[in-house]
């Protein structure tokens, strides 16, 4: 049996390299640039500190923020396809509940150093104003979005296309297999966490209720 | 397209010898269930991002072009690259700063929530198996890292700035300027090298054909060709047409929510969760404040009768002028924003001495460029330096009055700059010393 030929030039370099020699090219330059950026970075007294705060942005959301909101997204269609009755109305009320959850949670992403008067000091040395109305205008925000998605559930109740049986598609492999335990008690914990973080929320909010908002 | 794409990667290569994680947990394909995941959804999410983000790094490298830093100290980055913005920021139109900057924080906030779903999207390739390809992939995967954890930073940095609240032990302005230049870079090639699979993918589905299949048409993508797709869905809780519609009104919602101070300030009382959407009241002074008096140390006293604007000319010849002898000259009055960095915005009627008349008294009559020193001891603020289309445009003013009456003490009473286009905090408050010089 004849061996075979030996990879010449542009295909050895292909194999070796694994993509043709301009993906080398245009990674390299920006590869350089990110190494040009890091070399200013580290010039900057006391910028070294950026990196780590780097790394911390993918640990943060790789590994600790999108396992929370998945997980947590993933036991509310949980409960939702347990419950009785129709599938469709069920992932009706599923989606109008975590919808607005969701829309409140991102407003409070980009707001809660004012929602929850982190730096008060600051800000009314800066602009000569207060934080007060912020936990009040979230709230507010938040109420307009449930009553929303409230009355636009209605309505879609209303045409009696949700009550139309759903057509489900057969899935392309049998289920999965239970969860291991260590899953379990994974999920568990997550939500023990995500249930205390919540109950903080709460009782921050009836605090500033009994109040009136400053907290 | 041409035949084969001049990036692409090669079919047979030799893979690094790379430990491979266990096929367990979130490293087995299985564990990743959502039937919308695919090369259409996070394709259609990238590119719906790419505008945003385009018009996002334009604007901001504008906004570190339109404060000048190749002249004077007026370079709060670190000082290093100011050779490349060769160019004066200009005075015409006046709303220059204000919009590109309104337009830089718009957009990042419109984006955010299409990156959140895009990393959603893709994140099952953190854990593909095997970890590294050849050479390629695993340079492509540094890339990649460089760019989530840039991107993210951006963002985070970039909103939480505009809250007043400051938890780094950094300075904003470097790091985000530098974070900038990792995230363009690593996005370049990230847009290079994923060109042919966006492609590729709206070419065989349509680029809007999915928004039209609700949650019973809809179908997990096939596992065989797609390695973002589920090779064992659930069954949809929601459709892509209603996650891509989710995402967009999210978008929609924070432009909105921020409008009001940005690009629409009549209607700045509609932002209500932006530390800049609260009114003042009616008076001629109620307008926003950035630096209240009381936070810049300065006595009281010292801008009271006894203060004199001291203008230097050539050789270091002063001449001294009382608020009084500023108020006898000639007085213009001229409609101009203050336009923040923070992409903040609000427009006054100021009236006061042109700047090209004090450069007159000084001893210029073209080309010059002058320091403004503020009574303001400490501070990156206290100074800025003016390029001459500034010094000489005939709407820039040294502001005596705003809206008819005298500057507030937090106005910057005695006297204020207000340049048409220029960054907010170049337009120097409590006004002391103007020194100019040949350009």
């Amino acid at each position: 049996m004849a061996l075979p030929e030996p990879r010449k030039g542009l295909d050895r370099f292909r194999y070796e390299y694994g993509a043709e020699p301009l993906h080398l090219l245009a990674t390299l330059a920006s590869l350089g640039i990110f190494a040009y950026a890091l070399l200013r970075i580290f010039e900057i007294p006391s910028t070294g500190g950026i990196l780590l705060w780097l790394g911390g942005a993918i640990v943060l959301h790789d590994f600790i923020a999108l396992p929370l909101y998945s997980a947590f997204l993933r036991l509310a269609e949980v409960g939702a396809e347990s419950s009785p009755g129709p599938r469709r109305l069920a992932l009706l009320r599923l989606n109008h509940v975590r919808i607005p959850i969701a829309f409140s949670l991102l407003l409070l992403l980009i707001s809660f150093p004012l929602v929850f008067q982190l730096d008060e000091p600051r800000y009314m040395l800066t602009t000569g104003l207060d934080l007060d109305r912020f936990l009040g205008n979230w709230l507010l925000i938040s109420a307009a979005l449930f009553i929303g998605s409230g009355i636009h559930y209605a309505l879609r109740l209303r045409g009696g296309r949700a009550r139309r049986p759903m057509i489900t598609r057969e899935l392309r492999r049998p289920p999965a297999p239970e969860p291991g335990r260590g899953a379990v008690m994974v999920a568990r914990g997550v939500l023990v966490i995500g249930l205390l973080f919540a109950l903080w929320v709460a009782a921050l909010v009836v605090y500033g209720l009994l109040n009136s908002f400053p907290l | 397209m041409p035949d084969r794409w001049p990036l692409a990667e090669s079919e047979e290569a030799r893979t690094p010898p790379a430990p491979e994680p266990p096929k367990v947990g979130p490293f087995d394909r299985d564990f990743w269930r959502s039937p919308l995941r695919g090369k259409w959804l996070t394709s259609f999410l990238g590119s719906a991002m790419l505008p945003l983000l385009i018009v996002c790094g334009i604007t901001g490298f504008l906004s570190h072009a339109a404060y000048d830093p190749d002249l004077g100290s007026n370079d709060i980055t670190g000082g290093f690259d100011s050779g490349f913005y060769f160019f004066d920021w200009p005075t015409s139109p006046a709303w220059l700063y204000s919009v590109t900057q309104g337009l830089h924080v718009l957009s990042g906030f419109a984006a955010i929530p299409i990156l959140v779903a895009k990393l959603w999207s893709v994140i099952p390739k953190l854990f593909e198996r095997p970890p590294v390809r050849s050479m390629a992939n695993a340079l492509e995967r540094l890339s990649i890292a460089t760019l989530v954890g840039s991107s993210i930073f951006l963002f985070a940095t970039g909103t939480i700035n505009i809250t007043y609240w400051l938890p780094f032990p950094f300075a904003f302005t470097p790091a985000h300027y530098y974070a900038a230049i990792i995230f363009v870079a690593a996005l370049a090639l990230h847009v290079a090298l994923k060109l042919p699979k966006i492609v590729a993918s709206f070419r065989r589905e349509g680029a809007f054909r999915p928004l039209g299949e609700g949650i019973e048409m809809m179908r997990a993508a096939d596992a065989a060709e797609d390695d973002l797709a589920p090779t064992n869905p659930a069954e949809a809780t929601i459709s892509r047409r209603g996650l891509i519609l989710a995402v967009g009104a999210g978008s929609a919602g924070l432009v909105g929510l921020n409008i009001g101070t940005n690009l629409l300030p009549s209607l700045r009382e509609t932002s209500l969760l932006s530390g800049r959407g609260q009114s003042y009241g009616d008076g001629p002074n109620d307008f926003q404040v950035n630096k209240t008096f009381e936070s810049v140390g300065i006595e009281e006293s010292a801008t009271g009768t006894g203060w004199r604007l001291e203008l230097i000319g050539p050789g270091e010849r002063m001449t001294e002028l009382s608020r009084d002898e500023l108020l006898a000259m000639d007085l213009r009055e001229e409609r101009l924003p203050i336009a923040c960095v923070e992409g903040w915005t609000t427009y006054q009627d100021w009236t006061g001495v042109q700047l090209r008349e004090l450069a007159g008294i000084a001893g210029f009559d073209g080309d010059a460029t002058v320091l403004v020193e503020s009574l303001q001891e400490a501070g990156a603020f206290r100074q800025t330096t003016l390029n001459p289309g500034q010094v000489f445009d005939e709407r820039s003013l040294l502001a005596l009055r705003v809206n008819g009456a005298d500057l507030s003490l937090d106005h910057g009473f005695p006297a204020r700059v207000i340049v048409p286009a220029l960054p907010g905090v170049h337009n120097t408050k409590w006004v002391t010393r103007m020194t100019f010089q040949e350009a």
